[in-house]
This record gives C-alpha cells, sequence and structure tokens, in this order.
C-alpha cells in the first residue's frame, strides 16, 4: 500500500537498539551524548548480541519502571538495581545481577565465602561496562586487589617477590578470589598443591623428606615478597637454627658478627669466616632443602 | 551528521585494536633491575612491542583476540590467541616467557660451567700451596686444604650469569554442550633452562670436616600440565568434575664437580677425587576432582570438594659415592616414592533471617605417604676412603628413610549478625586437628575464636576492628623421637653410657658407650631435648586488625588502617628454638579525584617485625670447665652460661605517589613515585657468660629502591598517538653474606666475588600507537 505522506509524519520511527537486545528504552535517554561510557558493553562479551545467553540493560539494572516512566525535568527515580559507589542496593542484590548468570564454575563457592561475607561483591572488583576490566587481566589485576590488601602490596615491593609487580602472575594465579575450601581462598586444596603447580621439581616424593618442606611451605617462605632471598621468612642461617642446634657444626647455634671473621667484624677473634654464615649460609652445603633423592643424603647435601 | 553519529556510535560500541611500535634505551645494564621478565638487564637500546587486536563479527558471535606484550623483551613477552564462537567454543593458545635473573657477578673457577660437569683449572692441584707466598710447598700427610692454600684461585676465577628462563607454551579448549554443561581442555608445556646456584661440599678431612662453593647447577626442566573438566551449571544445581596431571621431567640427573680442595697427601685425597649431586628427581602427580553446589533454598546453600591424588617418583638412585668400590650399591635400584592425597570438604551456608547469616563447614586433608622404608648405608659427602666412613652397622652413617604423612581436620562456624542498619558483628571459631607420623609429635590441635566488628559512622566514615585468637596444643613432644629411629639400635646404644637404657622400636636396649669428660648422656644424645621446632610446637597467636574509612568529599577518599600480631611458643620458651614472632602494620592511603581531569593516589605503609629465637653454643663445651651431654640434657647451672637470645628485627618503610592529567585534549600525562625501604638487624640478648665476648654484633642488612616513572601520550592523530616514557629507579643493598668477604674470607667456603645489587637506571621510550577497528 502507497503511504500518504501525512501518515508519514505522523508515524513516529521506534526507537532502536543500539547495542543490547531491547536497550532502546535505556538508550533513548543514555545515548552517546549523555552516557557514552556506557555504550561501551558493546566492547565487551556481554555486549554480543549473537550469543543468546547475552544480557539486556534489565537483566541487571531491573526493569526499572519508575526510573523509565519518570517524564520530570529534575534527576529520576534511581534504577531498580545500580552499580556505583553510592548504590542503595545491598552487595547481596548487586551480586544476583551476576550470579544469576555465573554461578557456575570457580564462583560454585561465592556464598558464604570471604569476600562475599565482607560484602565484597562482583562489581567491587569487575569493571562490567569496559573491553578492560583491571581485575581479569593479570597485568593491572593487583590494582584491583591491593586497593584492600595493603600488606601484600607493600611486601610485593621487596626485593625478594613472585613476578607480581613485573605483570607475569596475578593474584588468582593461587587464589581464588570467588571463594574455595583451600586455605587463605587458594586455588588447591593445601598451599603445597598451589605452589607446586609452578614448582613441580619440589614436589617429589624424595628419599629423604625435609618435615616443614614437606608440612607446609609457609613454613620458611612468605609467599607475597620478602627482604630475603628466595622468598624465606628469616634469614639463614637464624631460619634453620630455630630447627637444628645440637649435632656437628651446628652446635654454634648462636651466630653472630664473630662468624663473620676479621674483615668484615673488627674485633673477632676467628681467624676465618664461617662457611655457615657467607654466601647461602646453611644451604652452601644443605643445599636440597626441599628434598634429596640421592641415597646419601640424608642430610640434604647430595 | 547521521554517518558522523552512526561513526561515533560505532566507536563507541564496538572493540577496537592496538599497536605499539617503538623503541627505548636502557643506560646501564643489570641483573637485579632486569630480573622478572623486565628483559631489561642489558644496557642499550630495545623493542617496544605491544598488540592488543580484538576481531568481532557484527553478524555472528565468532571473534579472534590476540593480546602480546612486551614483544621485544627476551624473558618477558608474552602472547594469546583466543578464537572461537562465544557461547558455543573456544580454542586458546599462548606463549610465555619469565626470566629469572640471579646473578650477574657470580664466579668460580671452575671451567665447564652450564653444564653437568664441572672440572678444576689445568695445574690446580699442583698449584696448592701450605704456605703461599713464596715457591709452592704442597702439602703433606692428613693436611686439610683450605682456600687460601690456593694459589690460583684468584687468577682462574671466571664470572658466570646465573639465570633461568621458563618458556611455556598452552592450548586450551572449550565447549558448551545443550543442558547447562560445558567441557574444557587444557594442556601447558613448560620448559625452564639455565642455571641456579648450588652448593657442591666434598669431603676434604675426618669428621665433618668438608669444603664448600658454591656452583652453577644446570636446569633444564620440563612440566606438562593437563586438565580435562566437564561442569554442569543449573539454576540449583551446579557440579565440576575433572582430572588434573602434572608431569615433571628433568633432563639433568646429577652434578659432577672436581675436588678444588685436593690434597694428594691427606686421608681423602688418595685419588683424585669428584663430587656428584643429584638434581631433582622427575615425578608425576594424578588427581581427580569433583566439586559441586546445591542451593537448597533461597536461603541456605551447600557445597563441598572431593578430590583424590597420587603423588609418584621412581628416579634411578645414584651410587652412595662417586668412588666406586667403596660402598655397595643402595639396597634398591630407585624409590617408588609414592603418596596419596585425599581432600574432602563440605561447607553449609545459611540465612537464618534478614540480620543473621550462619557459615559451617569441615574441611578433611589427607596425605598417605606410601613409600618404601629401607636402610641406606650412606656417605654425607664424596670422598675416596672407606676408612672415612666406615659403614658398619653400627655406623652413625647407616639410616632409613622416614616417610611423612599427615591428616588434618578442620570444623569451623562463623555467624554475621546484622545488629544494626549501620553495624555488622561477626563471630567466628575454627578447630584444626592434625595427626602426622615421623615427627616429635603425633599431632596438634588447634582452637581459633574470631570477632569482627564494623560500622557505618556516617555516609563518609566507616571502621571496624578484628580480632582472633588462636591456641595450639602439641600432643607430647619428643625430639628425639622420630629422629632416632632413623638410626640403628647398635649407634644409638653408643650415643649415651651405660648402665642407662633407651627404648627402641619398643624394646629396652642397652646404652654402651663409657662415661668420658665430654660423654655422659643418659640417653642416645642427637637432638637438644629442650628444642621445639616451630612448626610443630604449643603456639598462642594473636591477630588485631583495624580499619576506616573516610570520604571528606566526592573527590577524596582516605583509608587508614593497622595490624598486629603476636604469635608465642610458651614451650619453647624454657628450651630452644623460635620463641616469640612479633610484628605490627600501618598504612595510609588517599585517593584524590581532584576534577575529571586531574587524579592522584598517595600511599604510605610502615611496619616492624620482631622474632626471638633462643639458641646455645654446645660446641663450647671443649672449653674449661667441660660441658658433658648429660649437662645440655638437663644441667641448667652448667648450660645456661652457653645459652642466649637471638632477636631479629624487620622495619619497613613504602610510599608512593601517582597523578594521572588527562586535559581532554590531544595529551595526558602522568607519573607514579614508589619508594621502599627495608632494614633488617640482629641483636643479642641474655647471653650467658661463657659465650659473652665471642656474641659480636652483626651489621644491618638494607635494601632501598625506588623508582619515578613518567609517561606522557600525544594524539598525533585521531588513530595515532606517541607515548613517551621514563623511568628512574635505584636500587641499594647490603648483605654481609656478601659484602666485605673475599674469596679466601672463609677456610672451607670459596668466595663468589659477589656483592648486594645496587644499581641505578634511566630508561627511556619511545613509541607509535596506532588504534583501529
Amino acid at each position: 500500500d502507497v503511504v500518504k505522506p501525512a501518515e508519514k509524519t505522523e508515524k513516529k520511527e521506534a526507537p532502536r537498539d543500539i547495542v543490547l537486545k531491547g536497550d532502546a528504552k535505556c538508550t533513548t535517554c543514555h545515548d552517546e551524548a549523555d552516557s557514552p561510557e556506557l555504550l561501551a558493553i558493546g566492547k565487551t562479551r556481554h555486549g554480543v548480541r549473537a550469543d543468546k545467553r547475552g544480557p539486556e540493560c534489565t537483566s541487571c539494572h531491573g526493569e526499572s519502571a519508575k526510573h523509565i516512566a519518570y517524564k520530570g525535568s529534575d534527576k529520576p527515580p534511581k534504577p531498580d538495581r545500580t552499580f556505583g559507589k553510592k548504590s542503595a542496593n545491598t552487595a547481596e542484590e548487586r551480586d544476583q545481577a551476576c550470579m544469576s548468570c555465573h554461578k557456575g564454575g570457580n564462583r560454585m563457592q561465592w556464598v558464604g565465602s570471604q569476600h562475599e561475607s565482607q560484602d565484597v561483591g562482583c562489581t567491587s572488583c569487575h569493571k562490567v561496562h569496559t573491553r578492560h576490566d583491571k581485575a581479569r587481566d593479570r597485568a593491572t589485576q593487583t590494582e584491583t586487589c591491593f586497593s584492600c590488601h595493603k600488606e601484600q602490596r607493600t611486601e610485593s615491593l621487596r626485593t625478594s617477590h613472585h613476578p607480581i609487580p613485573e605483570g607475569k602472575i596475578s593474584c588468582s594465579s593461587c587464589h581464588n578470589p570467588h571463594g574455595s575450601s583451600g586455605p587463605k581462598m587458594l586455588n588447591t586444596a593445601t598451599v603445597n598443591e598451589t605452589c607446586y603447580t609452578c614448582h613441580a621439581e619440589k614436589r617429589g616424593p624424595f628419599l629423604w623428606e625435609h618435615p616443614p618442606a614437606s608440612d607446609n611451605c609457609s613454613n620458611c617462605h612468605t609467599p607475597h615478597g620478602s627482604s630475603i632471598a628466595s622468598l624465606l621468612k628469616y634469614r639463614q642461617p637464624f631460619l634453620c637454627a630455630s630447627c637444628h642446634i645440637a649435632g656437628g657444626h651446628s652446635t654454634t647455634g648462636i651466630r653472630s658478627g664473630q662468624d663473620l671473621g676479621p674483615l668484615v667484624t673488627p674485633g673477632a677473634t676467628s681467624t676465618t669466616a664461617a662457611s655457615q654464615m657467607v654466601g647461602k649460609a646453611c644451604t652452601n652445603c644443605h643445599t636440597q632443602v626441599h628434598g634429596s633423592n640421592h641415597p646419601s643424603g640424608p642430610r640434604f647435601a647430595r | 551528521e547521521a554517518d558522523a553519529s552512526a561513526e561515533e556510535i560505532k566507536r563507541l560500541t564496538r572493540p577496537d585494536s592496538e599497536v605499539e611500535i617503538g623503541i627505548g634505551n636502557a643506560s646501564t645494564g643489570s641483573f637485579k633491575f632486569g630480573d622478572y621478565g623486565r628483559g631489561l638487564e642489558k644496557s642499550g637500546g630495545f623493542l617496544i612491542g605491544n598488540i592488543r587486536m580484538n576481531g568481532r563479527s557484527e553478524s555472528n558471535a565468532n571473534y579472534l583476540e590476540i593480546v602480546g606484550r612486551n614483544l621485544g623483551l627476551d624473558g618477558a613477552r608474552d602472547i594469546r590467541i583466543t578464537g572461537g564462537e562465544q557461547g558455543n567454543y573456544g580454542l586458546s593458545i599462548e606463549y610465555d616467557e619469565l626470566s629469572k635473573l640471579h646473578s650477574d657477578s657470580f664466579q668460580t673457577p671452575y671451567a665447564g660451567m652450564g653444564s653437568t660437569r664441572l672440572t678444576q683449572p689445568a695445574g690446580w692441584a699442583g698449584s696448592i700451596d701450605v704456605t703461599p707466598g713464596g715457591v709452592i710447598n704442597p702439602p703433606v700427610a692428613a693436611t686439610i686444604v683450605n682456600t687460601t692454600m690456593m694459589t690460583r684461585l684468584a687468577a682462574n676465577m671466571k664470572r658466570f650469569d646465573v639465570e633461568t628462563m621458563r618458556k611455556g607454551a598452552g592450548l586450551s579448549l572449550t565447549k558448551l554442550i545443550s543442558g547447562g554443561w560445558e567441557v574444557a581442555v587444557n594442556f601447558k608445556r613448560e620448559e625452564k633452562d639455565g642455571a641456579r646456584l648450588t652448593g657442591a661440599p666434598l669431603q676434604i678431612g675426618g669428621g665433618g670436616s668438608r669444603g664448600t662453593l658454591l656452583v652453577p647447577e644446570p636446569i633444564n626442566y620440563t612440566t606438562d600440565l593437563f586438565d580435562a573438566l566437564a561442569r554442569y551449571s543449573g539454576e540449583k544445581l551446579q557440579m565440576q568434575v575433572a582430572y588434573h596431571a602434572s608431569l615433571f621431567s628433568n633432563a639433568n640427573k646429577s652434578l659432577v664437580f672436581d675436588n678444588l680442595f685436593y690434597n694428594a697427601a691427606s686421608t681423602v685425597g688418595g685419588n683424585q677425587l669428584t663430587g656428584r649431586l643429584g638434581q631433582m628427581p622427575d615425578n608425576q602427580f594424578h588427581q581427580l576432582k569433583a566439586s559441586g553446589g546445591y542451593t537448597l533454598s533461597q536461603q541456605t546453600r551447600l557445597t563441598g570438594n572431593l578430590s583424590f591424588g597420587r603423588m609418584t617418583q621412581n628416579e634411578a638412585f645414584l651410587p652412595y659415592i662417586s668412588t666406586t668400590g667403596i660402598l655397595p650399591a643402595p639396597p634398591v635400584a630407585s624409590l617408588d616414592g609414592k603418596i596419596n592425597t585425599t581432600h574432602a570438604d563440605i561447607k553449609l551456608h545459611s540465612k537464618l533471617s534478614q540480620t543473621i547469616k550462619l557459615t559451617a563447614g569441615y574441611k578433611y586433608d589427607d596425605r598417605d605417604n606410601r613409600t618404601a622404608v629401607n636402610r641406606y648405608a650412606y656417605d654425607p659427602a664424596d670422598n675416596t676412603s672407606a676408612a672415612s666412613y666406615a659403614n658398619a652397622v653400627n655406623s652413625q652413617y647407616v639410616r632409613k628413610n622416614s616417610p611423612l604423612s599427615k591428616t588434618q581436620q578442620v570444623i569451623y562456624v562463623d555467624a554475621d549478625f546484622h545488629v544494626a542498619k549501620v553495624t555488622t558483628l561477626k563471630l567466628g571459631f575454627d578447630y584444626d586437628h592434625v595427626k602426622h607420623t615421623n615427627e616429635p609429635t603425633a599431632g596438634d590441635k588447634e582452637a581459633t575464636v574470631k570477632v569482627e566488628v564494623k560500622h557505618k559512622f556516617s555516609d563518609i566514615a566507616s571502621g571496624g576492628v578484628a580480632y582472633a585468637y588462636s591456641n595450639r596444643n602439641a600432643l607430647d613432644y619428643n625430639g628425639s623421637g622420630p629422629l632416632n629411629a632413623t638410626y640403628t639400635a647398635g649407634y644409638l646404644s653408643t650415643q649415651c653410657v651405660a648402665p642407662n637404657t633407651f627404648l627402641y622400636n619398643g624394646i629396652v636396649t642397652a646404652c654402651v658407650g663409657v662415661a668420658s669428660a665430654t660423654s655422659k648422656a643418659t640417653f642416645p644424645f642427637l637432638d637438644t631435648p629442650a628444642l621445639r621446632k616451630f612448626f610443630l610446637a604449643d603456639r598462642t597467636r594473636d591477630k588485631l586488625n583495624a580499619f576506616a574509612n573516610i570520604a571528606p568529599s566526592e573527590k577524596l577518599d582516605l583509608q587508614l588502617g593497622a595490624s598486629y600480631y603476636n604469635e608465642k611458643y610458651p614451650d619453647t620458651a624454657a628450651g630452644f628454638g623460635l620463641t616469640r614472632a612479633t610484628g605490627w602494620t600501618a598504612n595510609f592511603d588517599a585517593n584524590l579525584a581532584a576534577t575529571d581531569k586531574i587524579s592522584g593516589v598517595f600511599f604510605a605503609s610502615v611496619g616492624d617485625y620482631k622474632t626471638d629465637q633462643n639458641g646455645h653454643n654446645g660446641a663450647s663445651s671443649a672449653t674449661s670447665p667441660v660441658i658433658t651431654t648429660l649437662d645440655r640434657q638437663n644441667n641448667t647451672v652448667a648450660f645456661d652460661p652457653l645459652t642466649g637470645v637471638t632477636n631479629r628485627t624487620a622495619r619497613s618503610q613504602t610510599l608512593g605517589l601517582g597523578i594521572r592529567v588527562k586535559p581532554g585534549g590531544k595529551y595526558e600525562w602522568g607519573g607514579d613515585f614508589s619508594h621502599s625501604t627495608t632494614t633488617a638487624s640482629t641483636g643479642f640478648r641474655d647471653i650467658g657468660l661463657r659465650i659473652a665476648a665471642t656474641v659480636l654484633p652483626l651489621p644491618d642488612e638494607l635494601s632501598r629502591l625506588s623508582r619515578l616513572e613518567l609517561f606522557g601520550k600525544y594524539r598525533l592523530k585521531k588513530d595515532v598517538a606517541l607515548n613517551m616514557k621514563y623511568v628512574f629507579e635505584q636500587y641499594r643493598s647490603t648483605d654481609w653474606g656478601y659484602d666485605g668477604q673475599t674469596l679466601t674470607s672463609s677456610a672451607s667456603f670459596v668466595g663468589t666475588g659477589q656483592t648486594g645489587p645496587k644499581y641505578t637506571v634511566h630508561v627511556i621510550g619511545a613509541s607509535l600507537v596506532y588504534n583501529f577497528k
């Protein structure tokens, strides 16, 4: 049928979706001029309309009928669910927007987890309307985590550290921030199992086991940073002397400047530095402290 | 205008891509600066190369993403390519490099560094001079060679860069299946090559006379990681089953090194001797895992995990010593080591009311070491003499292995009370029960109570405080029990004097030692009875955390925090070992968004950590009056003058400052500054009279890092920008383990020439960034 010119002008074109399915009711107002940053949802995986699982604006923000229907000239009522700093929604309500789709996999233990119980919600860490979510990029993730975990930030700047500041591994390389049954929200059930992921050579089983190493790597190491080489908690020989003070040369359980010899310690009566103090101290000889598989290795020197 | 609008919407809604290419220059080479994949260990120019490409179909869900970083830097580069159809399948391949730079100042006289065979320089043995300074005076019988006798040491020192490189390549596949199922397979192979520093000890005289030095141990590791999983996600039920394998192999089985302490005339130097260090054996870990969660009601959810794993290792044993014909072969050709691991946990979370939430759970972890136990007649370091270590039945060098097993069970309950709209109270209780074998205690029990209060004082201020107290009680501590069990009854009987007796495997065994001026032990004395190993001993722990967040305006956020912990080992306080560890930290953060265009951040933190450790100098028994093993066992009057406390303190200060300026025009710029200082001190107190004169102060250890980074971005065209970067970094450190020591400072340890790292580096970089759709 031929449409008459008068009818043409009367039929106003319906608003078209810009990014998400059904977003026209939002983007009519929140368009490129009003809220360009919101449209960046189109750059993300959420913005792939061909993926049938993809959300609509209201999937996360609620139907927000009052917000949409508001005709006044001042600020309209807030949408049903908002995620900003001043959101009136509880953390649980905000999380529900994400968990309605993302409740499986690594997030199975989210409910009742350390973060969830502290009201640290999904959007406390994740940014949704951006292509680059800092929390999901290992090079930038610490910006998110360190905003709360200040001690770990400080430790990561110490001379001995995992390559976290260098962006080669991230917090989530070891921890599952969405909840875990492991200690300290580790990705695996035990500390050692997590460490062995990258340090498999220390797993053994060894013929001669060093009990603290088999028990828990963190007996001797601190993972986030140390001023002592190899991320040790205490410096050798003092670390070793906390368990070994009897037998052979370790009977000298109180190591002092005397053991550095006269070149370093004025007044030292020893003519030579103790091999248990210089270089790598105890591990100058007992180098296999993670365990030895040498049949002559019960003292971890082989 | 419509076209312009469409273009603008496309710019805002379609993923863009970016390629960055440029050059940079580092003023100075430093291993410490270039460590961990920063790729800047050498001075001079380098290539800047980064790529972030996002290809996505406008008509379907197909995608291709490429992210590459630091492509011009060895040891730093990584690239990941991901593609597939979103909502259907995905494929990902990745490549990653990571360098670890240990030392660029390390030296030894060995030839062949980097290989598994280290040889001494030509003519070395003939240059050993017992009275250096003139003609060579070769050693005479039973002389123990020391470093000062090594006349060719300094001339033969050679520098070797001690570094490793990890190169990893991975492949991942994911596929969504209808009905909420998804399957995934991941494989990653990582190869680690290079060298690390290890000790190379050798027997150079009788008894405990050994010489050592640090040498580069060649690293040639391959680790394969394989995961296959299937997961289901439904409205109420989510679950996952997975198989995980980790296969480690080491191409190097041992490191062989010549004896630099070689003395043709000494007891152990009858023949040219080599030492042999066993390297990390191949091993495997296989694990089956299942996890799940079920939402019982809107208020209650149940989750749990179950896994069974097995660690195995069966590398062929090396011979006891390098010299053949002295000792028989080990009792078995390889360990056939097996450890079964089991983990199970269950957690129930329930929202009992609008104001009360409860979480309770149970965890079970078991490490069941099934490795066979055998006796090994060994030598602690290579030597050429059967006389040195006659491994008869009663020798101290006959030991059996003691596989460690451990079972840990934890129950916990946490309750959250919203006592008011602005106040939350949390209460928690954990009970941890550990049992283990072949340790001084059969296990321990630790109870922890936790309380936390958070309060929102106003719209702009909130704060909280949390406290936790733990008390670990170990079962009866028998320090000598598991150690003695590795020796033979015959040997142990010589370590105490008749007519005393001791229990060995439940059998009353007679001491056969003869009392002497120094030997009066009433039971086999191998370890100080009062010693308590810190990870097994009784312990109380207090932990306190407090924080305050203040937002005085829309533009400013302030955060203050403090933490404190105090660990005490009450049993150890009356004996030996770590008695106390305590520390505190305080931090202040400010985030300022001055305008839409200018933002800044400042942070500062300070911390202080202390440990006290009780020790003794039992070696002073050789002095008068004589200290006997009986004195060490129970005579405090005689033994206390040989004891004392070592106190270690570490103080740290860290601050940072950052600014970002985005005026909105063609340029933006910013900068970051950070400074971190740690000073560690060692002090002594309550030092016994008999050793006070020889306990001298140690120098402090210091590390100080300062870094300034400035960057700017200028948009040359709509899609082309110029990036400029300047980095200044300075590091200073002192370490008494190396600083001030010479090659011959220690008689039995050959110095390495290393010093605490120091550097000042300037880095500049300029790059062009091309942005495209």
